[in-house]
C-alpha cells in the first residue's frame, strides 16, 4: 500500500509557487531581508511573503467573511496543490492542516487597536482559532469530509504529512490534502527574542558563528494519493512518501538534548519503516534553524544515524527564514523537487565548519542522482518528526 | 482496549468512575495546585507550567497511580491530545506581556503552543515515544477510537484524551493497550467522558 | 542594600512561579543556578532578564554577561547597584 504524492503548492517569501521557489533555491536567492514589519516595532531580519493580504483575497477569488492571513496563504497554497483535481463521488478526500499562529495574526490587531482606544473591529477575532484556519482553506476548495487541525509547534506540517499518510494506509481516505501555514506576527518575533535565539543578522545554519533563526512566513500543502484514488483521477505520481515517524525528545520545552535523542529517534524510526538503505539516502534537508542548539543537536543526531558517511544535507532556511509549522510541509515541497529535478539544495550563509563535528552542508544547486531524501522537522515541546520521499 | 481513564470537569476528578478528588472551595489554592498536593508529588517545575500543561501532568499522573508503566519501554508510550481552543488562555497572556508590559516573557512564550504538555509529560516521564496534538471543534469520540491504530509496530501502549480548559476544566485522559481481549470501543470513550 | 535584595528574593519568587518559596528560603549567597541552589534553569535566567528591565530598566543583552550577574542574589544587587549609578 503506497503513498503517493501527486500534487503540491508552496507560498513562501522565495516564490509565491513552486516554480518561483525553484529558480530561488537555484539562483541561490534568499528571500530573507532586514525589514520593518507593521506588527513589530524594531527592523529584524525576516522574509516576509510578498503578497498583502487584499492581494491573496483577489489573487485566489476568497470570499468577503473574514480570513486570517493563515488562511490565506493557506488557500494559495492549495490552489496549486489542488490544481485541476475534482470532486468524485468514489475517491473519500480528506484536508489536514495545521498552525502555530491560528488566527493571532489578526487577534494581535484588535488588540493593539483596543490598546489605542480606538474602535476595535471584532471581526478580526473571529478568525482566531487554530481549527478556524483549516475550515475555511478547506471551505474554499469544497472538500466536506475529514478536516483535521494539527499544532505541534515546528513539527506542525511534517505531523500532518505522516497522519496522512497512515490514514491512507488505512484505508480512511483516498486522498488527502496536508501541510500547514503560519504568517508573521509581533507575538513570535517578540517571542523568539525574548528567548535570545532571534539572530539580529541573517541566520547561518550549521554555521560556527550562527546565532539564532530569522523568521519568515508561508504555506505548503502536498496532495497524496492510493492507488485506487490515483486510477480514478489520473494524476500522475511525482514520488512516493515512504517513510515517517515521531518521537520525543524528553529533555526541555524549548531546547533540544545534547545527544539529539529524540532526533535520533524519528530519524532512525523513519528510515526503518521507509525500507531504504542508509546508502540511498542522497539528500537530507535539515530543520537547520541556525541556533546554536538546534543545528549542534541535529548534527549530533546525524552522526548518531550515518556515523561516518552523512549524506550530503543542507538547510534551506537562510532562503525562506523558520516558517514554524508551516516549514515541515515547505521542506517536503523542497525534498519532493530534489526527487523530481536530481538536484542537492544549497544551504545559504555558511562560511565556518563547526568545530564541535566538522561537518560541511552542501553550498550549491548541484544535480546529483537522488534516490531518496530525508528531511526533518524538529518541533518545541521535543516534538520531532522525520520524513523519507524516494523516487517512484 | 482502554484500561484506565480520568475524568475532570469543574470541580470534581473521578477515575475509572469514582470519585477521586474534589476540590476544597474554601482552600485558597486553586484545584490544580489542590491535587498537586493530595498527589504527593515533588516536582518544583509544576509551578512553572501553565493551565493546559497542569491538566495535563496531573491527569496522567492519576492514572498513573493505576498503571504500572514500568512494564512498557520508555519509547513504547505513545500520547495524542485534543481540544478545541489550542493554548488561548497562555497566548492572551503573553501577548498581554509583550503588548501592553512591553517586556515579552519568555517563560509564557514557552507555553503559548499546544504540545508543551506533551513536552512536559514526556520529560517528566522519560518517554520517548510519539506524540501528537489536535484542535477540533468538539469532543469527538470517534477520533479517538482511530488513534487506537496508532497501537501497532513499535507503540504499546497509548495516554490519550480531551483537555478542554475553556469556558472551565473538561478534561478527559485514558489509557489504553493493545489487547487482543477487547477492541477499542467508542461506547465505552462516550460513557465515560460522560459519567460528569 | 538590605531592601534591595527582599525586594529582589520577592520578585524572583513572582515572577519565576517558586510557588513554594520565601524569601527567608533564599539565602543572599546562595547559587541560583544549578542543582546545589535554588534550581533555576535556562529560562529563568531570560525571565531574570526581563525582570532587571522591568523593575530596574537595565537592558542585559548579553547571556553570557547574565551567567555573572545571576550568580547570587548578591551578585545580583551588586550589578544593579553599580549599573544605576
Amino acid at each position: 500500500m503506497s503513498v503517493f504524492v501527486t500534487g503540491m503548492g508552496i507560498i513562501s517569501a522565495i516564490g509565491n509557487n513552486v516554480v518561483e521557489n525553484l529558480s530561488s533555491l537555484q539562483e541561490r536567492r534568499s528571500g530573507i531581508r532586514k525589514t520593518k514589519l507593521t506588527c513589530h516595532p524594531q527592523e529584524i531580519y525576516a522574509a516576509p511573503v510578498n503578497l498583502s493580504d487584499d492581494d491573496l483575497r483577489n489573487r485566489f477569488q476568497v470570499s468577503n467573511t473574514p480570513h486570517s492571513r493563515t488562511s490565506l496563504l493557506g488557500i494559495a497554497a492549495v490552489a496549486e496543490a489542488w490544481g485541476h483535481n475534482k470532486h468524485l463521488p468514489n475517491v473519500r478526500t480528506a484536508f489536514i492542516g495545521s498552525t502555530s499562529v491560528g488566527g493571532m495574526d489578526k487577534t494581535e490587531k484588535y488588540y493593539r487597536q483596543v490598546l489605542e482606544g480606538n474602535s476595535a473591529d471584532f471581526s478580526l477575532v473571529q478568525t482566531h482559532d487554530s481549527g478556524n484556519t483549516s475550515e475555511k482553506i478547506a471551505h474554499h476548495f469544497g472538500i466536506k469530509g475529514y478536516i483535521n487541525t494539527l499544532s505541534t509547534a515546528c513539527s506542525s506540517a511534517a505531523n500532518a504529512l505522516m497522519l496522512a499518510a497512515r490514514m491512507l494506509e488505512h484505508g480512511h481516505a483516498d486522498r488527502i490534502v496536508a501541510g500547514g501555514s503560519d504568517p508573521l506576527t509581533g507575538f513570535t518575533i517578540s517571542g523568539f527574542q525574548s528567548l535570545m535565539i532571534y539572530d539580529e543578522d541573517w541566520c547561518k545554519p550549521f554555521d560556527e558563528n550562527r546565532n539564532g533563526l530569522n523568521l519568515g512566513e508561508g504555506a505548503a500543502y502536498l496532495v497524496l494519493e492510493n492507488e485506487k484514488s490515483i486510477s480514478a483521477t489520473g494524476n500522475k505520481p511525482l514520488c512516493l512518501l515512504k517513510g515517517w515517524s515521531n518521537a520525543a525528545d524528553a529533555y526541555h520545552q524549548t531546547a533540544s538534548s545534547p545527544e539529539g535523542k529524540g532526533a535520533t529517534l524519528a530519524m532512525k524510526n523513519a528510515i526503518e519503516k521507509s525500507g531504504v538503505a542508509l546508502s540511498d539516502i542522497s539528500y537530507i534537508n535539515a530543520h537547520g534553524t541556525g541556533t546554536k542548539n538546534n543545528d549542534l543537536s541535529e548534527s549530533t543526531a546525524l552522526q548518531n544515524i550515518f556515523g561516518k558517511n552523512i549524506p550530503p544535507f543542507s538547510s534551506t532556511k537562510a532562503f525562506t527564514g523558520h516558517t514554524l509549522a508551516a516549514a515541515g510541509a515547505i521542506e517536503a515541497v523542497y525534498s519532493v523537487l530534489s526527487i523530481v529535478h536530481q538536484v542537492l539544495l544549497p544551504g545559504l550563509n555558511y562560511t565556518n565548519v563547526m568545530s564541535e563535528t566538522g561537518l560541511t552542508p552542501v553550498t550549491e544547486y548541484k544535480p546529483c542522482q537522488v534516490n531518496a531524501v530525508l528531511s526533518n522537522s524538529f518541533g518545541f515541546g521535543g516534538n520531532n518528526t522525520s520524513l523519507i520521499f524516494k523516487k517512484i | 482496549m482502554m484500561t484506565t481513564w480520568c475524568r475532570w470537569k469543574s470541580d470534581k476528578v473521578l477515575l475509572n468512575g469514582e470519585l477521586f478528588f474534589q476540590c476544597d472551595k474554601n482552600n485558597t489554592e486553586d484545584m490544580a495546585l489542590q491535587l498537586y498536593r493530595f498527589l504527593k508529588i515533588d516536582y518544583p517545575k509544576f509551578h512553572k507550567m501553565d493551565s493546559l500543561s497542569k491538566t495535563g501532568f496531573l491527569l496522567t499522573e492519576i492514572i498513573k497511580t493505576r498503571v504500572d508503566i514500568s512494564r512498557f519501554a520508555d519509547d513504547e508510550i505513545a500520547m495524542v491530545f485534543a481540544n478545541n481552543h489550542s493554548c488561548s488562555e497562555t497566548d492572551v497572556k503573553f501577548e498581554h506581556s509583550y503588548l501592553e508590559d512591553k517586556t515579552p516573557s519568555p517563560a509564557l512564550f514557552v507555553y503559548t503552543l499546544p504540545n508543551i504538555v506533551t513536552g512536559e509529560i514526556s520529560i517528566r516521564n522519560k518517554w520517548y515515544g510519539e506524540s501528537s496534538v489536535y484542535i477540533l471543534p468538539a469532543f469527538d469520540a470517534g477520533f479517538f477510537e482511530n488513534q487506537a491504530e496508532i497501537l501497532q509496530a513499535h507503540t504499546k501502549a497509548l495516554m490519550a484524551g480531551w483537555l478542554q480548559l475553556l469556558p472551565e476544566t473538561d478534561a478527559f485522559i485514558y489509557f489504553a493497550e493493545k489487547t487482543a481481549e477487547e477492541p477499542f470501543s467508542t461506547k465505552k470513550i462516550l460513557q465515560a467522558y460522560h459519567s460528569l | 542594600m538590605e531592601n534591595l535584595k527582599e525586594e529582589l528574593k520577592k520578585q524572583i519568587i513572582e515572577q519565576l512561579n517558586l510557588e513554594d518559596k520565601k524569601p527567608s528560603d533564599i539565602a543572599d549567597d546562595a547559587p541560583l543556578f544549578g542543582d546545589n541552589g535554588i534550581g533555576l534553569d535556562s529560562i529563568d535566567a531570560l525571565e531574570l532578564i526581563v525582570l532587571l528591565d522591568k523593575h530596574y530598566h537595565i537592558k542585559l543583552s548579553n547571556p553570557e554577561e547574565g551567567k555573572k550577574v545571576f550568580q547570587s542574589i548578591n551578585s545580583m544587587a551588586d550589578y544593579i547597584n553599580q549599573t544605576k549609578k
